[in-house]
């Protein structure tokens, strides 16, 4: 039930440093205040009653879009879901994350909601883990002992749980860049109306050889279990292989059976076929058509 | 003045209806209440401050059904701001009340509801049920001192399914029933023998469908502020949407005379028939009384879902309906079994509107129905735009449609063979009086495409089937002669020719001020914006039954109509003493009074209500007219539906890419309006039949779904391409010949998908809402053999 925010002091750090002091001054007191959009849901259900809020939504240093010349892409955690959408250097590079942020709840929440709140809330139903993991991204954490890095696939321990310590900040979102005659998408589906949570969501990435075969393939999934979680039975039955229709739909069943649904389990599981079936099938032929076209 | 109609039809023709050129009816006027909203200055019940004002909250039963064995409020009076704690002990000595507030001397040997019902239950009959309440200086105190109560509860079983409660083991609900069946109804015009009738039929279509408890989801809280001014009075903001009936319940449970309540009506941010019923009104009042502070009382989004009546949902609806070989309906059988939730309040009479409505929509010489309808442990049903009709007529609608198939005939034919004609009995049992369905099917099915698309082939697009549906219904313009239909309206001129109307409908978002405002103007010859509406006071209005029952353009501005005749006959009275001329030969246009015939011999209508009051020697005079209206017949309203949906296989989600409406409301007198009910209604619709699932936890009774991340309502995104065709020809009773478009708008939606379903993928989804589960496994069930069969034949 949502009821009246408990009163709070918001603080106002000048920098990374100064919000870092302010954790380990407040300790479990204290939250980081970002967006605001998941963060307030939570207040007024009396789920997190912060005494402290520690707004960095003004420090432009977590706030950037930026590529290197090898195609990383590194994100601010304050990149919000709007802007990220937009951003040619992320719609270029890595489609599917575009399409992931673009889903995130309603143009208002994409506006004010960031990568980095989206990404330590670590619900099971955020659009960008499943994506976030399948590409392999990395976290870089700032605490009083200065950085440290963990992949993405490491950073969730439970629903709502990850290895962010309480005075821990996260900085910045890298993605390494994809190799040749790859291609990913992000495949959902809402609980029942258009703007509504992800019932699932699977970011899929397809690598193939010059022959053909799959030399990678990552399938990370959202909504369907305790955190986002990379298929790897499902994966490791098509690494290697020249998989046809009736492979890529056994991967997607034993990629179901992989996801550990909680409501509506049945209907989810047989969601998570629809999707990973759909996107590895499409990836496939999306990068057979352009290795086609590049060989003519 | 035509819309979209063409006007030689045979119907027309037998109606004899003429067409009269308006100046101000049937023109898309600007709504008198839209600056006001665009502009945030509206005022709505949680706006209203007052000084001194205190914040009311509630606390709900966390249990489905329970004694309150005690309430130590100690530790919440000790707070510092606390001004009242209502405990089920303190508040004995007032009434229980009767959400239902309705009079039906016709129904069921004359019908208000009793109810046990209590400002605050000593019994909590249902999850979310209010066992007590506080008033507080402000709302973090208020909030605080809820927390503060500590209640000790004696838990007691429960039951939660209406067919359950109907076991002889049951837990018991209610002391007013016995055995859970809270009220045991019967269609009120029963005709022929049915069971004889289906027996000969050649061919005798049936199913078993339920329905769902839809949440009105208005837009706005229940809210209410109340306070006893100085000399003893109550004065109330209420949302109710049957003001005048609101004040007799909060002067029956207060023990009041009337007239110490002044009832007052803000705008209202939505209704669909919520606030039909009292709803934050009584713990206001009572917190008011107690803290002798004004109180504003405004209810959470979970206070609304769990603790107002939603629509009444259908555990069981078991219909047959028999035919000839040619299409002709010689039967039809109901069977209900409706959830009434933890207290009788409209909950009971959807069933028998329901009936009434949807089994006299088509010709058919044997009905029979029954309903039952049963208490459970869940929170109240009650009236919800469409008050059974949408559920029944999600039934009959789908069986037209598997009867037309099995007979080889068009859904529309099967429809037009079966539709009633002018002259004919309606449903309420009073003659028909006009019917437009056979244009709505036309201008729907033109625009629409329906013949072309039946008859093209149907493109492979993989696991996406397509499929178009069409329904008709009927619904009633007020609900004569089932319940009361008085209305009262006062028109007065002013001295510059402007014209001040008072009239009490509920400002819920309907625009009913413009259409009123139409209307007076439209009878005392001068603009709409002349018209100012005087409202929202029982001070000053006269009695009003309110707005419900599709009912407020008819029989209010029948009553408005009226008045201003009346006020018109006195103005040209006085302008034929100036002009020397008969009053007959007057007639009155655009303000000004222009004898027949002689252009040149005018007055304008200001000169003479200046002259009217501004005079000397005796002659001074308001030219006023005041009339009292009860409608005893009512015009049903027609319309015609068709869908195209998309149907995933895969995923089991049905989409709705376009839908076409076409009314038959009598005159439009203002199309944009209408066409706001309608696509409001389609929204609605879409929301019962797909996406809305009201969902009790099946072992703990704990209500799921108390808000909108668990609720879903379609948004714009959800909402297909939407095209609303107006037949546009006047009723002969309606004032200027319109009828209701306000509950029309939805009923007919849930079935004219679940038919377009059918046409997709072959199966009947017999149970609202349409899930993607439901689909997928009716789709299961279809490849495993059971071929076309359906679940109930």
């Amino acid at each position: 039930m949502f009821r009246l925010l408990r009163p709070f002091e918001y603080l106002e750090p000048s920098c990374v440093a100064e919000a870092v002091e302010m954790l380990v001054r407040y300790g479990e007191k204290a939250r980081i205040f970002a967006g605001g959009t998941d963060l307030v849901i939570s207040m007024k259900k009396r789920q997190i009653v912060p005494d402290y809020l520690i707004a960095i939504g003004h420090l432009s240093e977590l706030d950037f879009i930026e590529a290197e010349p090898n195609g990383t892409l590194r994100l601010g955690p304050l990149a919000t879901h709007a802007r990220l959408a937009a951003s040619p250097l992320v719609w270029q590079r890595f489609p599917m994350l575009a399409t992931a942020c673009n889903e995130v709840g309603t143009p208002q929440v994409r506006n004010m909601g960031t990568i980095g709140g989206n990404v330590c809330k670590a619900g099971p139903s955020q659009d960008t883990p499943p994506v976030l993991v399948s590409l392999e991204a990395k976290l870089h954490l700032v605490g009083p002992s200065g950085k440290r890095t963990v992949p993405m696939d490491q950073f969730c321990t439970g629903p709502f749980c990850t290895v962010l310590a309480q005075d821990e900040l996260v900085v910045e979102i890298e993605i390494p860049p994809l190799p040749p005659r790859s291609a990913g998408c992000y495949k959902w589906i809402t609980k029942i109306t258009a703007t509504d949570e992800t019932l699932a969501g699977a970011g899929v990435v397809v690598v193939l050889k010059e022959d053909g075969s799959f030399e990678d393939v990552r399938i990370g999934l959202g909504s369907v279990a305790p955190m986002a979680i990379r298929a790897r039975r499902a994966e490791s039955l098509l690494r290697g292989t020249w998989p046809e229709a009736a492979q890529i739909a056994e991967a997607a069943q034993i990629a179901s059976e992989e996801a550990e649904p909680r409501s509506r389990a049945a209907y989810r599981r047989r969601m998570v076929q629809v999707l990973v079936n759909e996107g590895v099938t499409e990836m496939q032929r999306q990068i057979a058509a352009s290795m086609q076209e590049a060989g003519r | 003045m035509e819309g979209h109609a063409a006007d030689n039809r045979k119907s027309a023709v037998h109606q004899g209806a003429e067409v009269a050129q308006f100046s101000v009816v049937g023109t898309r006027i600007r709504q008198p209440d839209g600056p006001a909203k665009a502009t945030g200055e509206a005022k709505f019940a949680g706006d209203i401050s007052l000084p001194g004002m205190l914040i009311g909250k509630i606390l709900r039963s966390p249990y489905p059904h329970a004694v309150i064995k005690s309430i130590d409020t100690s530790k919440a009076e000790a707070l510092p701001g606390v001004m009242a704690v209502l405990t089920p002990d303190n508040v004995a000595e007032w009434k229980t009340f009767d959400r239902g507030m309705k009079d039906m001397p016709l129904v069921a040997g004359g019908y208000r509801v009793p109810s046990e019902e209590a400002v605050v239950n000593k019994v909590a009959r249902h999850y979310g049920d209010a066992i007590a309440a506080v008033a507080a200086v402000d709302e973090h105190t208020a909030e605080e001192a809820i927390e503060l109560l500590e209640v000790e509860y004696e838990l007691l079983p429960f039951v939660l399914d209406a067919e359950e409660a109907m076991q002889p083991d049951a837990p018991q609900v209610s002391d007013l029933a016995p055995d859970n069946v809270g009220k045991h109804l019967f269609y009120p015009y029963p005709e022929g023998d049915v069971d004889k009738a289906l027996a000969e039929a050649d061919l005798v279509v049936s199913g078993v469908f339920s329905t769902h408890k839809q949440d009105h989801c208005t837009q706005e809280t229940a809210a209410c502020v109340a306070y006893l001014d100085a000399s003893g009075r109550l004065n109330v903001w209420s949302q109710c949407q049957l003001a005048h009936l609101g004040r007799r319940e909060l002067a029956s449970i207060f023990k009041m005379p009337v007239n110490r309540i002044k009832l007052m009506t803000p705008f209202v941010g939505g209704s669909f028939g919520q606030r039909g019923a009292v709803c934050a009104e009584p713990i206001a009042v009572a917190l008011a009384l107690r803290s002798k502070r004004p109180v504003r009382l405004v209810f959470s989004r979970e206070d609304n879902f769990l603790g107002l009546e939603s629509r009444t949902g259908f555990k069981k609806i078991d219909i047959k309906m028999g035919f000839t070989s040619d299409g002709t309906l010689t039967a039809i059988k109901t069977q209900m079994i409706g959830t009434l939730g933890g207290y009788m309040g409209c909950g009971p009479m959807s069933s028998v509107i329901g009936m009434t409505l949807a089994m006299g929509h088509y010709r058919c010489p044997n009905r029979f129905g029954e309903a039952h309808m049963v208490m459970t442990n869940t929170p109240v049903s009650g009236a919800m735009r469409g008050f059974g009709n949408d559920a029944m007529m999600f039934c009959i609608e789908q069986l037209m449609d598997d009867a037309a198939r099995r007979l080889g005939i068009d859904p529309i034919d099967i429809r037009l063979k079966n539709a009633k004609e002018p002259g004919e009995i309606a449903s309420m049992g009073l003659e028909l009086e006009s019917t437009y369905m056979e244009d709505c099917l036309q201008l729907g099915a033109e625009a629409f495409g329906w013949h072309e698309k039946r008859t093209q082939a149907k493109k492979d697009e993989g696991p996406i089937k397509r499929g178009y549906g069409m329904a008709t219904m009927s619904h009633c313009t007020g609900a004569a002669p089932l319940y009361l239909e008085h209305s009262n309206a006062m028109v007065k001129f002013n001295e510059d020719g402007s014209a001040d109307l008072t009239v009490h409908p509920a400002p819920v978002g309907q625009h009913i001020w413009g259409a009123l405002s139409q209307i007076c103007a439209e009878e005392l010859g001068i603009r709409a914006e002349d018209v100012h509406i005087v409202t929202g006071d029982t001070d000053v209005t006269l009695f009003e039954y309110g707005s419900d029952a599709s009912r407020s353009t008819y029989a209010i501005g029948g009553a408005t109509l009226r008045a201003a005749r009346q006020a018109k006959e006195q103005m040209l009275a006085r302008a034929a003493e100036m002009l020397e001329v008969p009053a007959d030969r007057l007639e009155v246009k655009d303000r000004v009074v222009v004898v027949k015939g002689r252009p040149d011999k005018t007055v304008t209508v200001a000169e003479v209500c200046y002259d009217a009051i501004y005079a000397f020697g005796g002659r001074a005079t308001n030219f006023a007219g005041k009339q009292s209206f009860e409608s005893t017949w009512n015009s049903p309203t027609y319309g015609a539906y068709f869908a195209e949906v998309e149907v995933n296989t895969e995923t089991g989600r049905v989409h709705v890419p376009r839908f076409v409406t076409a009314i038959d409301c009598g005159k439009a007198i203002n199309p944009m309006a209408v066409e706001g009910q309608l696509e409001g209604g389609l929204q609605q619709g879409l929301g019962y039949a797909l996406t809305e699932n009201f969902i009790v936890n099946p072992k703990t009774g704990v209500v799921e779904t108390d808000n909108y991340d668990s609720y879903k309502v379609p948004g714009a995104l959800d909402m297909p391409d939407s095209t609303v065709l107006i037949v546009d020809k006047p009723d002969p009773k309606g004032p200027f010949g319109a009828k209701g478009v306000g509950e029309p708008g939805m009923v007919g939606i849930p079935p004219c998908i679940a038919n377009a379903v059918y046409d997709a993928i072959g199966v009947r989804l017999r149970d609202l809402p349409m899930t993607p589960e439901r689909v997928l496994e009716a789709l299961t069930e279809k490849t495993e053999g059971e071929t076309e069969t359906v679940r109930g034949e």
